[in-house]
């Protein structure tokens, strides 16, 4: 048969299964005018076929799992992920404090391959409501899931990854978690030698500890949630000083009667000077406002982290991954805050239920692994990981509380080095940026771009490039939103909402979710940029936080 | 017979407005599209370029300062360079600029917004809102004012509904107003105290009520005193306590801020009708460092509120005082006390009325809706010509002439009903006097200078003769509009001159026009625009589903050549129909939807089909 009668075929049974007879009829007869000889098509034309052999053969063998058409799905991308690594190499910790890129070193986590969960009632993404970090207390249930009560959640530490490791594969897990130095619980098997091995290394930083199954461990600090409490109210400083009234308007009091019978009153002459500027009389003076009395402010520094290669100095960040993210996750924020508790998971891929939380035994970190999922750090507003130094500098006690904010400073940021060729560095990122583009990959694509644009602004393409990955987010994530008239609301209780992980923009944006407000109003009122706005409220939808 | 028009009644406030209706001889308010009684006197406009109003404009008030304009009403109708727009200068995040003619504007991006276009952004709304409860359009309202607004403040209100599209039958004082809500023209006679604290202002006035006739003998107050200063007190609270424990100044984290905002004024309300409150504010503040994000819990009792603001009430009381003894009133002597405004709810203030008045106050109609109430009832009182309330219009100050020593001649006394007409006889002051100049002033003054001038002119011609022989008759006459006209003529000659005076709120006549001409054609925009947006929207939604469509779509027929054509076109629809969206051509965005919509179609099907083999 030849190719174009073939291509009417294909185009024919298109049509057919879309419901357009006649188009499809039409498109049989021309390939069977075409090449005569065809079986096909006289078959396809005349003869009621099976209507599995109405399929082209291309299309028989690709499994179909899913009826719900309109979910997004996930590319399955990772179903063959292999095993995790099964020791972190010793390289990784003697690896330079810099990638070269002047990134600040970063943790690179992934979360453990675990056999599939039995009880897995995820959404059609495949993910169970209990996904995309959210870190579980001590015996506090699911909020999140779908699927009903679960067994009493599990803690676990991901394994770490090498940079190495995650430079040499196509993608790299990426969930920046501090480490903490000195926690310690029992460790499974075969990561006991590596955190030995790591004990003994300088300036390392010990594993945080896998909790085997079953087992729980209390919420750790960075992840509990910090709250002030209910707490005594502290009396006030010396309350300002009461306003000196100032006179009110003129009230008119007797007014002095006009001289009876002296006749016409006396009217100043045209050219009578002496009348000043005219001024209305006001009602009232408004009182000058009273000194304030200076609020006590106490100020305490926090004490910055470790600097780069120092003791307890945290590995360098590998090189941004090739592979797309199995979702668009949301970018790094601009002045991101180091691993701020736990993040999102990856599921699996489509068809395929999500690793479970509960590793069936600690993977190790293999240095030439095959492309792993990369896991994007997150953004603000689940808790984006950050960079460098954070000084929280003393503030100066102010004179008086403004009821309006001044744009956030934060001081004391140790500048990430800039590279030697700032262009060609930012050529380097433009074009893997694009890379990633073509690979859908449009948070990391972003990402790049923004890095790029920081160290060389005028790049040619570049604004068109970011502006194309936005695009592309944007629709994303308004597609998961669905109907921006409709007025979401919050699906859990205050005592619930608390456990969430979500930074203070996602906060702000949940809290002005009050079912009164569509999703267009809070793209106004969100005081972000729609993207943020977008990508916060589709990871809310996600998590089943807020419904529509 | 016709139906009425119906006329509405707008309480036009410095922090809340209110908009109510007569309806079978009752008066209600209209809540608004979101089911408040209360909407926001809040005009923003977003870094979209979306302009918000209200509540929605209230939410981004702090993370958005220097486009969001509120307390307008502080501003309307003033000189630039009046000592109230200097002081509101120095607080106010927006950008406040000069006018043309020294009247005062908002610098929103790269336009001048005059207060009165501000204004009636908010009236507009209010009239939406009106129209949308009816189910009938709306021309006609009646709209409140502070008893001491001057007459170019009450024209620029008028002028603000005129923009909205409103005709502004009346402009009625406040403490008026509330007086009519509570049927003192009927039944009550006598001195009756208005005590109005609202959201940014306390009015305090003194009302004689006698036929009819609402004279407001007194009123004082402070414009910078209201329930944001109650709720700038919680908020400083949990400010300075946040800082103690985390070292972190909330001020200047915007979105904390205007959630500490939003949260302090709800404690508020609250503590009206508990004794105890918490506050939860769940992922406050994230620190810079990587931990979790903070949270805020608090717990607030009524007597700490009190405490905290002790001084205010004591401000308001001490206010309340000083107008009683300048207006030469005692507590004793009044009829009445009526409560206006939401902060008279809270239960301190309420015992410093009672305290110092040494009774109770009216109750009986809500403190936050009883002024748009009595404007709902003046409104149906003027398209009632039987009704029984007839509430006299009355100039809200005197008028009068400036003469010899610089002296001002009151002609026309404050309260006057009007219309109203006075003629007085005066004489040349200097001898050999032939020209003689009338300055027509309004005020209270008996000092010219101290007075403003509305306007002046000459009357020339004068017989030679000493001081004191030539008589001049003036006559000042104000007709129902509030049009003051003034003329002089010599008795002897009968030569006579005049001028009319009208009001100015800072627009001139050909600006006023132009605003509503450009309010005439955005409103014709508005009508397309609307019709484009929408099928924008359908555009966006549709290229949306098509986009969530094709990874699927992808997987199951990539692999044949046909599949990846009809994907890449498809992904092609897209790209161009989203390029096509930013465009107003109503007919192309149509058509781009239908492709949109064609292609879904053929994606559901294969689908469909595809996925029934499983």
């Amino acid at each position: 048969m030849s190719a174009r009668a073939n291509q009417l075929l294909e185009a024919g049974l298109w049509l057919k299964m879309s419901g357009d007879l006649d188009g499809a009829r039409r498109l049989f007869e021309q390939a069977l005018k075409l090449d005569p000889e065809s079986i096909r098509a006289r078959e396809l034309l005349g003869h009621a076929l099976p209507e599995s052999e109405a399929v082209p053969k291309e299309l028989r063998d690709v499994p179909v799992s899913r009826t719900d058409l309109f979910s997004v799905p996930l590319p399955r991308l990772f179903q063959d992920e292999p095993a995790a690594p099964a020791s972190i190499p010793e390289e990784w910790w003697n690896a330079p404090p810099s990638d070269g890129m002047g990134n600040t070193a970063r943790f690179f986590v992934r979360p453990p391959a675990a056999a599939p969960r039995s009880d897995f009632e995820g959404d059609d993404m495949g993910e169970s409501g209990d996904d995309f970090g959210l870190e579980l207390s001590e015996g506090t249930p699911a909020p999140l899931s779908r699927s009903g009560p679960k067994p009493a959640p599990v803690l676990s530490r991901p394994e770490l990854v090498s940079p190495a490791a995650a430079a040499s594969s196509q993608t790299t897990g990426a969930i920046p978690l501090p480490p903490e130095p000195g926690a310690h619980s029992p460790i499974p098997g075969p990561l006991q030698e590596a955190v030995a091995n790591l004990s003994r290394t300088t300036g390392a930083i010990p594993l945080p500890p896998a909790v085997a199954p079953g087992a729980t461990s209390p919420v750790p600090g960075p992840l509990r949630p910090a709250t002030t409490g209910a707490f005594p109210l502290p009396p006030l400083p010396t309350p300002p000083p009461v306003r000196p009234l100032v006179s009110t308007s003129p009230i008119p009091g007797p007014r002095a009667e006009p001289p009876r019978g002296r006749g016409p009153v006396p009217l100043p002459a045209a050219s009578s000077p002496g009348r000043g500027t005219p001024s209305p009389v006001p009602p009232w003076q408004p009182p000058a406002a009273p000194p304030r009395a200076t609020p006590t402010l106490e100020t305490h520094v926090v004490v910055p982290l470790p600097s780069k290669g120092g003791p307890g100095a945290l590995p360098p960040e590998p090189s941004p991954s090739l592979e797309p993210l199995p979702w668009p996750m949301p970018p790094p924020a601009t002045t991101p805050a180091r691993g701020a508790g736990p993040v999102p998971l990856p599921s699996s891929g489509l068809g395929a239920p999500p690793p479970p939380r509960l590793p069936a035994a600690p993977p190790a970190v293999a240095p030439l692994s095959p492309p792993l999922a990369r896991i994007e750090a997150p953004s603000d507003a689940w808790g984006g990981e950050g960079e460098g130094l954070t000084v929280l500098a003393p503030e100066e006690p102010a004179a008086a509380l403004e009821l309006l904010a001044e744009p956030r400073t934060i001081s004391g940021l140790t500048p990430a080095p800039v590279p030697r060729d700032p262009l060609a560095e930012a050529r380097r990122r433009f074009e893997r940026a694009r890379e990633l583009q073509n690979l859908d990959d449009h948070s990391g694509a972003r990402e790049l771009l923004l890095q790029a644009q920081a160290l060389w602004p005028d790049l040619t393409g570049l604004t068109d490039a970011l502006a194309r990955s936005e695009t592309k987010l944007q629709t994303n994530y308004e597609s998961k939103i669905g109907k921006l008239s409709a007025v979401p609301r919050v699906r859990l209780k205050e005592d619930e909402v608390i456990w969430l992980n979500l930074d203070h923009r996602a906060g702000f944006v949940l809290a002005q979710i009050d079912g009164t407000l569509s999703f267009e109003d809070l793209f106004s009122v969100s005081g972000m940029s729609r993207l943020d706005t977008a990508r916060i409220l589709a990871q809310l939808l996600d998590q089943r936080v807020i419904v529509s | 017979m016709a139906e009425q028009e119906p006329v509405i009644g707008i309480d036009l406030g410095t922090t809340n407005s209110v908009v109510a209706i007569v309806q079978s001889g009752q008066p209600h308010v209209i809540p608004n599209r979101t089911g408040q009684n209360l909407t926001p006197s809040i005009v923003a406009v977003t870094s979209a370029g979306k302009r918000l109003v209200g509540q929605l404009a209230k939410r981004q008030a702090i993370t958005n300062p220097e486009h969001t304009v509120y307390a307008a009403k502080r501003l309307i109708g003033r000189k630039f360079g009046s000592d109230q727009v200097r002081r509101a200068r120095e607080s106010l995040p927006y950008q406040i600029v000069c006018g043309e003619h020294d009247d005062v504007r908002v610098q929103m991006g790269d336009k001048a917004v005059s207060l009165q276009e501000i204004s009636a952004a908010v009236l507009r709304e209010l009239k939406l809102d009106a129209e949308a409860a009816l189910g009938r359009t709306v021309s006609k309202a009646v709209v409140t004012v502070p008893a001491y607004f001057n007459d170019g403040q009450r024209q620029a209100t008028k002028d603000a509904g005129r923009i909205a599209g409103l005709d502004v039958l009346r402009i009625l004082n406040e403490p008026t107003a509330a007086a009519l809500a509570y049927g003192f023209g009927k039944q009550v006679t006598g001195k009756i105290a208005v005590f109005d604290l609202g959201g940014g202002t306390l009015d305090v006035s003194v009302l004689e009520v006698a036929k009819g006739v609402f004279d407001v003998v007194a009123t004082g107050g402070d414009t910078y005193l209201g329930g944001e200063d109650f709720d700038n007190r919680i908020i400083e609270m949990l400010v300075m306590n946040f800082a103690k424990e985390h070292g972190v100044d909330l001020r200047k984290e915007r979105m904390a801020l205007q959630r500490l905002k939003d949260a302090a004024e709800r404690a508020k309300i609250e503590l009206s009708e508990l004794t105890e409150t918490n506050i939860n504010l769940p992922f406050l503040y994230t620190p810079p460092g990587g931990t979790s994000a903070i949270h805020l819990q608090a717990s607030l009792t009524r007597a700490r509120f009190e405490e905290l603001t002790q001084d205010l009430v004591e401000r308001t009381v001490e206010i309340v005082d000083k107008v009683l003894t300048e207006a030469d009133v005692h507590p004793d002597e009044l009829r009445e006390i009526v409560l206006v405004g939401g902060m008279t709810r809270m239960p301190a203030v309420q015992r410093a009325v009672r305290r110092h008045f040494q009774r109770d106050p009216s109750k009986g109609v809500h403190p936050e809706e009883v002024v748009a109430l009595g404007a709902a009832l003046q409104a149906d009182a003027l398209m009632q010509p039987s009704s029984q309330v007839l509430l006299l219009d009355v100039t809200p100050q005197s008028l009068g002439v400036a003469i010899a020593g610089g002296y001002n001649r009151v002609l026309i006394t404050k309260n006057t009903t009007v219309p109203t007409s006075v003629t007085e006889l005066f004489h040349t002051s200097r001898d050999g006097q032939t020209t003689v100049k009338i300055m027509v002033l309004q005020g209270e003054s008996e000092l010219a200078h101290q007075n403003e001038l509305l306007g002046e002119f000459i009357l020339s011609g004068l017989r030679l003769a000493p001081r004191g022989e030539v008589e001049i008759e003036v006559n000042f006459e104000i007709n129902s509009e509030g049009i003051v006209s003034v003329s002089a003529r010599d008795k002897e000659t009968g030569l006579e001159q005049s001028i009319t005076v009208t009001a100015s709120g800072g627009l001139t006549p050909d600006e006023l026009k132009n605003i509503l001409e450009a309010q005439a054609d955005s409103l014709l925009e508005a009508r397309i625009s609307s019709e484009v947006q929408q099928k924008r929207n359908a555009l966006t939604s549709a290229a949306a589903e098509v986009s969530a469509l094709i990874p699927r779509v992808r997987q199951l027929t990539g692999s044949s050549e046909f599949g990846r054509e009809a994907l890449r076109r498809a992904e092609e629809v897209i790209t161009s129909a989203r390029a096509a969206a930013e465009s107003d051509d109503l007919a192309g965005l149509a058509d781009w939807v239908d492709q949109l919509e064609r292609t879904r179609v053929l994606f559901v099907g294969v689908l469909e089909r595809l996925g029934a083999r499983q």
